[in-house]
């Protein structure tokens, strides 16, 4: 489990950036940098790709700090960019998103048991595809949760609901990723 | 096969492969942090959820899948095989769905029909930050199926008013653009100065403002009420870092630190260059009028004391409007007179590259027809002010200006320090102002914001209708004393402009100037900024455009230009980085645009590629849409100007001199900006072609000194590369 930065800290940092500190940016940057990698990683499944999202967040962070309203944790905020940037990179037309991979989830393989001992990594891509096929809210809460690292406390001020209602939506993402991939499966 | 069930899938979702970042990644991310960062007002504190230990949280979160799976093994279980079945049917259904929407993100929403694969709308974005997000966002949140089950959750929640069907993607828009297109033609590296450019600058105030809090901020739809406040926080968050008194000091101290050279603590803010823009992708490009010109007589001030401009006070707008271009005034009857010519390109990015030079051209009005004044002088008359005899100049101006004055204007004096205190109350009497003049003496700090609330509250009881009310504000810009910041004083300028008492801003001095407060001031205050470094300079502002700075012909006067998309590929407008506007905002009187006074003139330069197959003589380029309302009146007036091929040269050389001198002042302005697009750095082989042009202009005194002030900057570079050997 990674440690996440705690608030007080976050916001000494922030402080002292504000009074035109660099070096807090910097310090801010190797508290965080692993999480968001991280989060890109799983949610992305290529290495390079993942590292070039990094980068991106944080440019896109320095950018919108003037905006952060400091409502929710520094890294909360910073985990939306970094899922933001994940999405548009998606939506963003030139830029590969793995094309064989995409392929497949379109349209699943129709004879993947030809080779049925399915090892880690593939396992891994379809839990991956499958939470990347949920409704947003709930690919929102899965990701937050378990790539994210983000207390549900924290996924539920930032969504405006309360932990309950996260905990819901979590039930609900749990079994239709269930059932998508009992789904696979069974073909 | 066996279906895995809930509590499985948890523990693979939760599973931690070691996922180490790449080595030299921590130092590239490093690399990129920006030399200067803003930070927004609300820095978090401990967030009471943060307070449980990481263990903690894990259990919960771990019994509570547990119990999630139980019960809906459970739940399962109850509901019997049958139900089973349908579940599965239902999920089949809900397959392919999901599916269609993998395929549906992959092509570009954005995209033009025909279109080739373009970079991602970055000016788009940043531009019209609130325009098109749910367009582009559908394609990842379709409705999703409605199964009953969803539905019902769906309506409960818009009953509690806690979420919006859209919520979660609303961030992406708040999020900055991602990198521009980049020019073909032009290296990575050249790529990456424009996006730290377009990226840093657009103005926050408007653009974040408007689409509300960045992530973390209450998703759904918002009551109007918070939304209105959300946008006031977030201009409070975008513009307050530079007006902020403790971060200003720390910057200047920093950037005193940092180049040492030229003045102590000059505080410019650069807005970035405008990016190419492809007309598939935006077509319209829109902005607010601006007739400051302090930008260039700030260049000017550089340049005269032996050192090149400091690259972010160039504001390329304000270079290209200093200057006469001999345009016609508008016919009888009419505010304004709108000209339109182009040439071949001169920045020379390709054969197919124009320059398409718009003027608007506001109706002249005869000293003696204006209204009366009555002006409010608020006067810094701080410690700083003693230096390289500030004051003196000021006095100087102000001298001149009262041999302007009819009768009927009135003219008082505030004047700050430590505190602000009243000096002379509007009055008429030449004598007495003059002898007011007179007791000017520096004193103390600089507490501008009493100043200016001194000064408002002076103009307020003396105001009068039917003249031309306004504050003029003589400072260096630096807000050093006040209790709660200038921050606060904006919301007044703002407040008192819409009631008619507008405000000028003219700024002085250069060491420890803080030129992007003084601009930011006079743009909130509807007024204009010009930047005295001399006295011709202030004879010019005072004197011979006292009537054009004292009486407005338009407010909140904007600009839109489509560029046909049939006919221009990509397009680029130069300037008025600071002062854009979102697309859609065009006929929202509610934005703040810019302000035109009399006999003012507004030149606009685009640089567009045409398409090579472009039917060319049928075609219309672009059209020009110029709307304001008219003061007192308050009528909203839209003119129209279309641009066809007719009113292109066919080569540069054959361009009005006019065209060609804007073009290079404009060159010159990038040259010092250090823009990507400028062609080259040589300043020797800008100021030769200068001299081409000014040989064509007899009698342009302002293009005369455009070269040699390029001639010497010339020297001055030449100079620094000797020393830096």
């Amino acid at each position: 489990m990674r440690e996440r930065p705690d608030g007080a800290r976050e916001g000494r940092l922030l402080a002292a950036l504000a009074a035109g500190d660099r070096t807090a940016a910097e310090e801010l940057v190797e508290q965080t940098y692993r999480g968001v990698y991280s989060l890109l990683r799983r949610l992305c499944g290529d290495p390079d790709l993942a590292a070039d999202l990094t980068q991106e967040t944080y440019r896109k962070a320095w950018d919108s700090l003037p905006g952060f309203n400091g409502r929710s944790q520094f890294s909360t905020w910073l985990f939306r960019i970094a899922y933001t940037t994940f999405l548009n990179h998606l939506r963003r037309p030139r830029r590969l998103v793995p094309l064989e991979e995409r392929h497949e989830s379109a349209v699943p393989d129709p004879a993947p048991a030809a080779d049925e001992e399915v090892d880690r990594a593939a396992e891994g891509g379809r839990l991956r595809r499958a939470v990347l096929a949920l409704p947003e809210e709930l690919r929102f809460t899965v990701t937050a949760l378990f790539w994210g690292d983000l207390p549900v406390k924290e996924i539920a001020r930032h969504e405006g609901v309360t932990a309950v209602a996260i905990r819901k939506r979590l039930k609900r993402a749990l079994e239709r990723l269930a059932l998508a991939l009992g789904e696979e499966d069974v073909r | 096969m066996s279906r895995p069930n809930e509590r499985e899938i948890a523990r693979k979702l939760a599973e931690r492969e070691s996922f180490e970042p790449p080595a030299g990644l921590l130092e590239k991310i490093k690399s990129e942090i920006p030399a200067e960062i803003s930070v927004g007002t609300a820095v978090p504190g401990t967030a009471k959820g943060n307070a449980m230990p990481v263990r903690q949280r894990w259990l919960i979160a771990a019994s509570m899948i547990l119990a999630v799976g139980a019960g809906a093994v459970g739940f399962r279980v109850w509901q019997g095989e049958g139900n089973r079945l349908a579940s599965q049917a239902e999920s089949q259904k809900a397959a392919p769905a999901a599916q269609g929407r993998m395929e549906e993100a992959k092509p570009a929403p954005i995209l033009g029909p025909s279109g080739p694969p373009t970079p991602p709308p970055a000016a788009k974005i940043s531009q019209d930050a609130g325009g098109a997000p749910a367009a582009e966002q559908a394609p990842m949140t379709p409705p999703m199926e409605t199964q009953p089950e969803q539905r019902k959750d769906l309506e409960s929640r818009r009953d509690a008013n806690l979420q919006s069907p859209l919520p979660p993607l609303a961030a992406p828009e708040n999020v900055p653009a991602p990198p521009p297109p980049p020019p073909p033609a032009k290296p990575a590296v050249e790529a990456s100065r424009v996006e730290g450019g377009v990226v840093g600058g657009v103005p926050g105030g408007v653009v974040g403002g408007v689409v509300g809090g960045v992530p973390g901020g209450v998703p759904g739809p918002v009551p109007d009420e918070v939304l209105q406040r959300r946008r006031v926080q977030n201009f409070a968050a975008a513009e307050s870092p530079m007006l902020d008194q403790r971060v200003t000091a720390a910057k200047m101290a920093e950037k005193k630190e940092k180049d040492g050279k030229a003045y102590d603590a000059v505080l410019f803010k650069s807005a970035g260059t405008n990016p190419f823009v492809d007309t598939t992708v935006d077509r319209l490009s829109t902005f607010g009028l601006d007739v400051d010109t302090a930008s260039y007589t700030v260049a000017r001030r550089y340049i005269g004391d032996g050192n090149l401009p400091d690259p972010d006070s160039v504001r390329v707008e304000e270079w290209v409007n200093y200057f006469d271009y001999g345009d016609p005034a508008p016919a009888r009857g009419e505010d304004f007179a709108i000209r339109a010519e182009g040439a071949p390109s001169p920045f020379a990015h390709g054969p197919q590259y124009r320059l398409l030079r718009f003027n608007i051209k506001a109706r002249q009005i005869q000293a003696g027809k204006r209204r009366p004044a009555v002006l409010t002088f608020v006067i810094d008359v701080s410690g700083s002010m003693n230096q390289q005899n500030r004051l003196g100049l000021v006095k100087d101006s102000l001298f001149l200006l009262i041999d302007q004055l009819r009768p009927d204007d009135r003219v008082g004096l505030v004047v700050f320090g430590d505190t602000a205190r009243l000096l002379l109350e509007p009055s008429n009497n030449r004598e007495a102002i003059r002898q007011a003049i007179l007791r000017l003496t520096p004193e103390g700090s600089t507490n501008t914001e009493e100043g200016l609330s001194m000064g408002y509250d002076v103009a307020g009881r003396n105001f009068r209708m039917n003249a031309s009310n306004r504050i003029i504000l003589c400072s260096d810009g630096v807000a050093n004393v006040g209790h709660t910041g200038p921050q606060a004083i904006l919301g007044r300028i703002g407040r008192e402009a819409r009631r008619g008492i507008e405000l000028t801003t003219l700024g002085f001095g250069m060491g420890n100037y803080n030129d992007h407060l003084m601009e930011q001031l006079a743009d909130k205050g509807d007024g204009r900024y010009a930047y005295l470094d001399t006295l011709d300079e202030a004879k010019r502002v005072l004197v011979d455009e006292l009537t054009g700075t004292l009486q407005t012909i338009a407010k909140n006067a904007k600009v839109q230009v489509e560029l046909n998309p049939v006919v221009v590929a990509r397009y680029r407008l130069l300037g008025y980085e600071n002062r854009a506007i979102a697309d859609q905002r065009f006929r929202d009187e509610t934005v703040d645009a810019g302000e035109v006074g009399a006999g003012h003139s507004v030149t606009a330069l685009y640089e567009i590629e045409l398409r090579a197959d472009a039917p060319h003589w049928e075609q219309p380029v672009a059209t020009l849409h110029l709307r304001y309302k008219v003061p007192e009146v308050g009528n909203i007036t839209e003119t129209v100007r279309r641009v066809g091929f007719e009113d292109f040269a066919p080569t540069w050389e054959g361009a009005s001199p006019a065209l060609r001198l804007a073009g290079l002042v404009a060159e010159l302005a990038e040259v010092f900006k250090g823009s990507p697009w400028a062609k080259s750095d040589d300043l020797n082989d800008v100021a030769r072609r200068l001299r081409e042009v000014v040989r064509q202009l007899p009698g342009n005194a302002k293009a005369g000194e455009l070269a040699d002030l390029a001639e010497r900057a010339a020297r001055i570079k030449a100079g620094q590369g000797r020393r830096e050997e």
